[in-house]
C-alpha cells in the first residue's frame, strides 16, 4: 500500500470533477469495510449505518486534505476511528476506557504467554470453537477489537495502524499482542466448556 | 582481561524463549526484519518447546482471521450516502 497521508491540511485544490471521481474511484471501494469496522465498533446497524454515512460526508467535505492516489482505505478508518470516539463512544454502552498500564505489561513472561496460547490446529477445534470467535472478539474492550479487526481482518501493516490509531508502533504492537491474548484466553474458556483441553 | 573479552565474542548470541515470543508475533505478522527472522529461525532449531509453540500460535492467529464474520452494508447504503452529498 502506499505511504499514508494523514496531515490535516488543506492543500489540493480539486474541481468539482475530480472531487466525485476521487470520491467514486478511491473511496467508495471501501464501504464494505468500512461497514464492517463501523458495525465491529458500534455492535448496532443503525449505528454502524450512520457512522459510514457521516465518515462519508466528512471525507468529502475534506477532501482537499487527501493526497489523490495515496492510501484511501486508511485515510478513511482513521476518520471513521475518530467519528465514533468522538460521537458514539460517548452514547453507547461499551466498556469503559481500558487500563494502559495493564497494556504495557504485556511481554510478562515466556511461562505466561506460552499458557495463554490455544491449540487450534485440528479441524475439528476449528469447527467448534470458530464460531465463537466473533462472539469472543464482540465481548473484547473496543481499543482490543480495533486491533484484531485492522490487523486481522483489514490486513492493515503496524505503520498503518499507527497512523490510523494516533499511537506508536510499540504500542500497536504490545496492543495487538495482548487483544490476541485476550481473545484466546475467552476461546480457551470456551473449550473448556465444550469439554475439550485446549 | 582481554582472553576474557576474546571468549565472550566467542560466544554465540542465546536469544532466550521470552524474546522469541516477542518475535513470533513479528514473524506472523510479516512485521519481522531480516535480522529477526534469523534470529528466529536460529532459535527454533534448537528449541522444540518454541518451535511447538510458534506452530500453535500460527494457527492461532490464522483462525482469528478466518473464523471472524463480516456484516455486510444494506445495498442501499451506498446510493443514500451519494444522496446525501448531493444536498450538501
Amino acid at each position: 500500500m502506499a505511504a499514508v497521508s494523514m496531515e490535516e491540511k488543506s492543500k489540493n485544490r480539486y474541481s468539482e470533477k475530480e472531487k466525485v471521481e476521487i470520491f467514486e474511484n478511491e473511496f467508495m471501494p471501501h464501504i464494505d469495510s468500512m461497514y464492517n469496522f463501523a458495525f465491529k465498533l458500534t455492535l448496532d446497524e443503525e449505528d454502524a449505518k450512520d457512522l459510514v454515512q457521516d465518515t462519508y460526508l466528512k471525507s468529502y467535505r475534506f477532501i482537499s486534505s487527501f493526497e489523490k492516489g495515496t492510501n484511501a482505505k486508511a485515510w478513511l478508518f482513521r476518520i471513521l476511528k475518530n467519528s465514533f470516539i468522538n460521537d458514539y463512544r460517548k452514547k453507547s454502552k461499551q466498556p469503559a476506557k481500558i487500563d494502559y498500564q495493564e497494556v504495557e505489561t504485556i511481554y510478562n513472561s515466556e511461562d505466561a504467554d506460552h499458557n495463554i496460547t490455544i491449540d487450534l490446529r485440528s479441524e475439528t477445534m476449528q469447527n467448534r470453537i470458530g464460531d465463537e470467535v466473533t462472539n469472543a472478539l464482540n465481548s473484547l474492550a473496543v481499543d482490543f477489537r480495533i486491533v484484531i479487526i485492522l490487523c486481522d481482518l483489514e490486513g492493515f501493516t503496524y505503520e498503518e495502524m499507527a497512523k490510523i490509531l494516533d499511537i506508536p508502533i510499540g504500542t500497536v504492537r504490545s496492543r495487538l499482542h495482548r487483544a490476541r491474548n485476550l481473545l484466546k484466553d475467552k476461546l480457551k474458556k470456551y473449550a473448556a466448556t465444550l469439554g475439550y483441553k485446549a | 582481561m582481554e582472553n576474557n573479552l576474546r571468549a565472550l565474542e566467542a560466544q554465540p548470541l542465546v536469544m532466550d524463549c521470552a524474546k522469541f515470543v516477542e518475535l513470533v508475533q513479528l514473524i506472523v505478522d510479516e512485521e519481522a526484519t531480516s535480522e529477526e527472522e534469523q534470529l528466529f529461525k536460529d532459535h527454533y532449531e534448537k528449541c522444540k518447546h518454541c518451535l511447538n509453540y510458534y506452530e500453535i500460535e500460527k494457527s492461532a492467529v490464522a483462525v482469528i482471521k478466518n473464523k471472524i464474520s463480516k456484516n455486510s452494508p444494506p445495498p442501499e447504503l451506498a446510493n443514500q450516502i451519494r444522496a446525501k452529498i448531493l444536498e450538501s
